[in-house]
């Protein structure tokens, strides 16, 4: 009997190990898209971070987050090649100067920033979101305008190296359009 | 020393116990509640799949499976923003969607969106909510313009149960403005 004791400590203990069963979303062995999220990460602060300084029209956390090479994909239609949208030309400081840009056109810009999260794939990869409402006062029309947004980033280590960004273009292009008939 | 065998197998096993600490990017917060996982080979991602199959074959039986009667669609177009910055609930809800949806198919030919690997996820939150998400590009020829259309689209479905109760929407819609445009010059 005293022989028995430790090999059955031995597989009580293995089973002692198993991780509880909790509840999550089904995972599958094959599924390679798959992970974790939160909203108050460093990543997410950093996001909220560059829209704030977006709203102030400060380029300074493009330039510390961004990779001088990040492609932004404006997710419009018919910008797309091969079934994929082309990036804006002009990497991080094309973006910069287009950001500034929406500030030659709008007063009062303003973005939401309570939905922000960042995502942790099983393979390493890191992305993040936010979904907002993007406002601001046309200076040409004098229109105020409310577009909703969706953001999404791409990590490389600490840098941005992807932005992907879908909205409804229609009254940027209208105040564009006004501000070349002034 | 064989009194000592025993204590320290117990202490071993403790320790071998422990996870391993692992090194992940975003650290957990326990104050943070939208937390969750996410997957992309699950039921409720294979449901959003068939319901974007069925929109492109215009078999709207399959909506109504998937979907609540009471849905709530959120299309993401500046003029469906509200005085207080708030997006307004397309009126009539999931009748709305199948008749907007079945109307696409009077305009254009061809409809198709991507369904590539990824593209449909579902998040789990740690409190329970679920949300099935679509990243990817809708195609499709105009009947009037003859023109084909490739528009990336992003939707949020928000589940309770096994119905989506909520669908959101965000893309382009210019070149859908400009094929109804054309359709009422014919």
């Amino acid at each position: 009997m005293k022989k028995l004791l430790l090999p059955m400590m031995f597989v009580a203990m293995m089973f002692a190990c198993t991780s509880p069963e909790t509840k999550k979303a089904d995972v599958s062995s094959t599924d390679k898209e798959t992970g974790t999220f939160s909203s108050q990460d460093e990543k997410s602060k950093k996001v909220k971070e560059l829209i704030e300084a977006y709203m102030n029209n400060d380029s300074t956390k493009i330039y510390e987050y961004y990779v001088d090479t990040v492609k932004i994909y404006d997710q419009m239609g018919n910008r797309q090649e091969n079934g994929k949208t082309i990036a804006s030309p002009g990497g991080r400081s094309g973006f910069a100067a287009n950001e500034r840009m929406n500030h030659d056109l709008f007063t009062d810009i303003k973005l939401t920033t309570d939905n922000i999260k960042s995502f942790v794939f099983t393979d390493g990869r890191v992305h993040s979101a936010l979904w907002g409402m993007w406002t601001g006062k046309g200076k040409y029309s004098n229109q105020s305008i409310s577009v909703p947004v969706h953001l999404v980033f791409i990590w490389e280590g600490d840098k941005v190296v992807r932005e992907y960004r879908f909205f409804d273009p229609t009254a940027l292009i209208a105040e564009v359009t006004a501000s070349q008939k002034k | 020393m064989k009194k000592l065998i025993l204590p320290m197998f117990l202490l071993a096993t403790m320790f071998a116990c422990k996870s391993p600490e692992s090194k992940t990017e975003t650290a957990a917060n326990p104050e943070d509640t939208e937390t969750g996982s996410f997957v992309s080979m699950d039921e409720k991602s294979a449901i959003f799949k068939r319901v974007m199959e069925a929109a492109m074959k215009n078999d709207t039986a399959v909506y109504r499976e998937a979907f609540a009667d009471s849905l709530i669609v959120l299309d993401g177009f500046a003029e469906n923003v509200d005085s207080l910055n708030k997006l307004k609930a397309t009126p009539e809800g999931i009748n709305a969607l199948i008749k907007g949806d079945s109307y696409l198919h009077s305009l254009y030919d061809d409809i198709a969106m991507t369904t590539e690997k990824g593209q449909i996820k579902t998040f789990t939150f740690t409190d329970g909510r679920v949300v099935s998400g679509y990243w990817g590009i809708w195609t499709a020829k105009g009947k009037f313009s003859k023109k084909v259309s490739r528009v990336p689209l992003h939707m949020i479905g928000w589940w309770k149960g096994n119905k989506v109760v909520q669908i959101y929407r965000l893309f382009d819609p210019a070149s859908l403005k400009e094929e109804i445009a054309a359709s009422q010059k014919k």
